[in-house]
């Protein structure tokens, strides 16, 4: 970025590249604020490379991760994870009923990004319709509820078993390919779960949905204020999060994490890709269908509009954004996500165009996401006392 | 010397279009040796390796380990049978530690599967355990031991190579295969590379060296291999080798060029 | 009908034949999916629109027709070129040496910015594409051909034809295949590749921009979507062909398009875009390399 050409003449250019869109007007104002910002960028930069600011700021970078891990370290306290706990749990008693449906939302896309985690923070491979299993999962429960009258719980298994049969099905073909290939053939299977859902009118009823699906139910209790489903979904998301962290710190994880760093080095090691590839693939996919499960279940309506190609971005943008493998970060990615817009209304229209500039600035200037991974990819104890600790950066 | 051959390379072809990069190679290496493998730049020797170790299939020929083919086996399948290796241009996991690159090389020696790593039942926490115990034991081994836990792309180029050797000797292998282990490294550096060698032939493992120095294959190789043009021109003890016309025309031929 | 579906998929085939080539030529030299290369096309035609705009309030349609079309392909030619050129400037190049999944998320994510750019600078909905040249039609072994439809095929064969010429017989089009071979052999022998980086993104951006005009005449209609399924299925139709394959491209448009045409016709129209991605899946599984390619690459350890 630095051999880029000065602010004023940047502000041209793209004043030029704007205006067959956006007429004189809106490229005059395209090539100021890019000026301005260009300028901003450049001065704030100069001032945080200087030499205090950067060695103050990377001693706050620091302390903000040790003062995070130490927050994560208590969490494994049993009375500081209780009082957590706690707190999480008297979240619907405060808030009124949106909020919590709110919550519940978020809850949803945490399990969402989490999965999709798994397939790309920890394994390396991208997932761009992701979305496809969500709609698997939320319409297998759909129709097995409508039709058979099957109930939940047994529905979130079957939910999941078939998204994870579709995501080993879609990684097959791409097994011996290149990741970018996996991109593509799995942005196509987006596009087709969706005009296939639009188009099947027999069995999905095209775009006017499936309506009167049941609710979860325990015993004689029925699941169906809000508030029900915040601890149901809240109860998901932490098992997701125990799930998803046990295996990063294990045997598979180390594959995998592998395998993203360097395919072929990984597979000279012992690393079997076929197993590790569908392993990945088949774990994310059969979490959408547990979310799509979910989500089927609180809405008690599905229509293919909820499954469009710009969901599976923004589960992909609250991975990225997070930070790629990071648990905490993506979890934090997923609630900023489902926050902001609720925050700021008014920009509705621009959000689409911001999550797609965040993507592409979040890869140029922090490829590792707001919340960088840390810790050992290792069972917790594993690791013998005396082993001295990292030296260096 | 007179054990049944280790490995065994018979007639191993391996063309890239036009140009044909192993031409009917045999190659034999006994248990409990040290062979060096050399020739000049492009000979074919970094092909060999890929060859054997299941990353290019061979055109034609056979390679056997053990006794048994091991054509046509992917790479994790032949580290399995018992070959690791390590790579001319270190190809260390770099986001992670020595140690978790350590474990990595271990992978196939353990057991845990997905069930297992969630439910993390104590079978599996006393595996980890030791295998973290192993990975630690090469890692001193090798040297590099007080940098366990810092990123293999934080090491310095001899600790890399280090690091290297440390992660293909996790999976216990009973061949070990070196690219150009010394690349880079300074004088001293490459006399404490040559002792490690030698003791990792002293622990039962079979090495197959390819190497540029000649201080290095020369002083430690029981037996050297000279490759030019994908055949084999010259073989035998490293005096016998270092006399050889064949040979010094090979390295000094190839210079002209 | 045959010879119908055989004329409306010559025509499509030639425009997913011209944005094939944009992602061969990246991807032969950068190993990229230029994602956002469909998005360069939808804005090729938009600028065409605004061309025309600009163009009948001159007057300047009524009076040079020759003029006009001339300056509806040219300008959106330039413009694309500039698009191209500061994509890969600012999404691709910072991440030359980045793990290879960061430039496939930058490339996704300026994808969705452009598109939503368009819609929210455009509007979302359809936009009418002037209709510039009626020429009339004939009949051919039963088909209904529309001088439009010669003029878009020939338009694209020119530009396969100049694309043939550039790569083979002028020293940048023999840069761009040095460095396609081999990047940092071609950085040795003292190739700009950098530049030459610049230049394939525009000049697969001038194609695209071509074919943007092309369809927006065609239709008549334009939105800032159209981007997203022709670039899946022009990037079907250069794995088909083989991937990093000029011809191939070539070959995998045309075919690409008569399998959908025929698809459409006989099987069945709503399904014609699953139609490309069961053909992309098929060739993935049984021959990735693709009809002209070589071998798959091989790793070099
Ligand atoms: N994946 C590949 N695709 C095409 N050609 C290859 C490939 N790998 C190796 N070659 C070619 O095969 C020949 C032998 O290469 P190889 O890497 O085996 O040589 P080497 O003996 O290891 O040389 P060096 O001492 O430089 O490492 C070279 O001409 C090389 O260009
Ligand atoms: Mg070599």
């Amino acid at each position: 970025m630095r051999s880029f050409a000065s602010a004023p003449l940047l502000g041209l250019w793209f004043a030029f590249l704007a205006l067959p869109f956006a007429g004189w007007r809106g490229a005059l104002w395209t090539g100021l604020a890019c000026a301005a910002l260009v300028a901003a960028a450049r001065t704030l930069g100069r001032v945080l490379r200087a030499e205090p600011v950067a060695r103050r700021l990377a001693m706050a970078q620091e302390a903000i991760g040790e003062s995070w891990e130490f927050m994560l370290r208590g969490t494994r306290d049993w009375r500081v994870a209780a009082l957590v706990l706690l707190g999480l749990v008297a979240f619907p008693w405060v808030l009124d009923r949106y909020k919590t449906d709110v919550l519940v939302v978020a809850g949803i896309y945490v399990m969402l990004s989490l999965g999709l985690n798994v397939v790309v923070g920890f394994a390396g491979l991208l997932d761009l319709g992701y979305v496809a299993f969500y709609a698997v999962g939320a319409y297998s429960y759909a129709l097995l509820s409508t039709w058979y009258g099957l109930s939940f719980w047994p529905g979130l298994l079957g939910g999941a078993a078939l998204a994870a049969v579709f995501g080993i099905l879609l990684g097959i073909p791409v097994l011996r390919l290149r990741g970018d290939y996996l991109a593509i053939v799995t942005l196509g299977f987006g596009e087709i779960i969706r005009i296939v859902l639009n188009n099947w009118d027999d069995v999905t009823r095209g775009p006017n949905g499936i309506l009167g699906i049941g609710r979860p139910h325990l015993g004689d209790f029925r699941f169906s204020q809000p508030m029900h489903f915040f601890y149901l979904v809240l109860a998901l998301c932490l098992i997701t999060m125990f799930i998803v962290g046990r295996l990063n710190r294990s045997r598979i994880g180390r594959a995998w994490a592998a395998m993203r760093e360097d395919e072929s080095a990984a597979e000279c090691m012992g690393v079997n890709l076929v197993h590790a590839k569908l392993l990945a693939f088949a774990f994310g996919a059969s979490w959408a269908g547990l979310g799509g499960v979910v989500f089927a279940a609180k809405q008690t309506f599905v229509s293919p509009e909820s499954f469009a190609f710009f969901e599976s971005v923004i589960i992909l943008c609250m991975v990225v954004l997070g930070g790629m493998g990071s648990v905490p970060g993506v979890v934090l990615g997923a609630l900023i996500l489902v926050a902001l817009p609720e925050a700021l209304r008014e920009l509705t229209l621009f959000r689409p165009m911001i999550l797609g500039g965040a993507m592409v600035l979040m890869m140029v200037m922090r490829p590792r996401g707001f919340l960088r991974e840390r810790g050992l990819r290792l069972a917790e104890g594993a690791l013998p006392p005396g082993v001295p600790r990292e030296e260096g950066r | 010397m007179s054990a049944a051959p280790l490995l065994e390379c018979r007639a191993l072809t391996r063309r890239f279009g036009g140009l044909v990069a192993l031409d009917a190679l045999h190659l034999e290496v006994r248990p409990a040796e040290v062979v060096g493998l050399i020739g000049p730049n492009g000979a074919g020797k970094t092909t060999a390796f890929n060859v054997v170790t299941g990353i290019h299939p061979p055109t034609a020929g056979e390679v056997s380990f053990e006794g048994r083919s091991v054509v046509g086996l992917r790479p994790s399948a032949v580290l399995q049978r018992g070959i690791a290796r390590t790579f001319q241009n270190i190809r260390l996991f770099r986001g992670m530690t020595a140690l978790e690159n350590a474990l990595v090389g271990r992978h196939a020696r353990l057991r845990t599967g997905p069930l297992g790593a969630i439910l993390r039942s104590r079978r599996v926490v006393e595996e980890e355990r030791a295998a973290v115990d192993f990975a630690m034991e090469l890692l001193r081994f090798t040297g590099i031991e007080r940098h366990a836990l810092a990123r293999a792309d934080s090491l310095s180029y001899g600790d890399q190579r280090r690091a290297e050797i440390a992660r293909a000797l996790a999976s216990e292998p009973r061949l070990l295969l070196l690219d150009e282990p010394a690349a880079g490294m300074n004088p001293r550096e490459k006399g404490v590379l040559n002792e490690l060698i030698l003791a990792i032939r002293d622990r039962g493992v079979t090495v197959l060296l390819i190497e540029h120095d000649m201080r290095v294959v020369m002083g430690i190789s029981d037996r050297v291999v000279v490759l030019d043009h994908g055949q084999k021109i010259a073989e035998g003890p490293p005096d016998a080798v270092r006399r050889d016309p064949r040979v010094l025309e090979a390295y000094l031929g190839s210079a002209h060029a | 009908m045959l010879t119908q579906q055989l004329v409306n998929g010559i025509v499509v085939g030639s425009v997913y034949a011209l944005i094939a080539l944009g992602y061969t030529l990246v991807y032969g030299i950068l190993q990229l999916i230029n994602f956002a290369h469909g998005e360069i096309y939808m804005m090729g035609a938009y600028v065409g629109i605004a061309v025309l705009g600009v163009l009948a309030a001159m007057g300047l349609t009524q009076q040079s027709l020759a003029l006009s079309i001339l300056l509806v392909f040219l300008v959106p030619m330039v413009y694309c070129a500039a698009y191209g050129v500061t994509l890969e400037r600012v999404a691709y190049r910072p991440l030359r040496q980045a793990p290879r999944l960061s430039p496939l998320i930058s490339a996704i994510g300026m994808s969705i910015f452009l598109q939503n750019y368009v819609q929210v600078a455009q509007g979302a909905r359809d936009k009418a594409f002037p209709n510039l040249l009626s020429l009339g039609s004939f009949e051919v072994m039963g088909a209904h051909v529309s001088g439009l439809q010669v003029f878009i095929l020939a338009a694209a064969l020119a530009m396969m034809a100049g694309l043939q010429l550039f790569i083979h017989r002028t020293r940048l089009g023999r840069a761009m295949r040095a460095t396609a071979q081999d990047r940092t052999m071609a950085a040795l022998v003292g190739v700009d590749v950098n530049r030459v980086i610049a230049v394939t993104f525009a000049i697969g951006s001038v194609l695209a921009a071509v074919a943007g005009v092309m369809v927006g005449m065609y239709y008549g209609l334009v939105n800032h979507y159209i981007g997203f399924v022709a670039g899946i299925k022009a990037f079907t139709a250069a794995v088909l062909g083989g991937i990093g394959n000029v011809t191939g491209a070539l070959v995998g448009g045309f075919l690409l398009a008569l399998l959908e045409s025929f698809w459409a016709g006989y099987v069945s129209a709503v399904y014609k875009d699953v139609f490309a991605f069961l053909v992309l899946v098929v060739v993935l599984i049984f021959r990735p390399e693709g009809i002209l390619g070589g071998s798959t690459e091989v790793d070099r350890a």
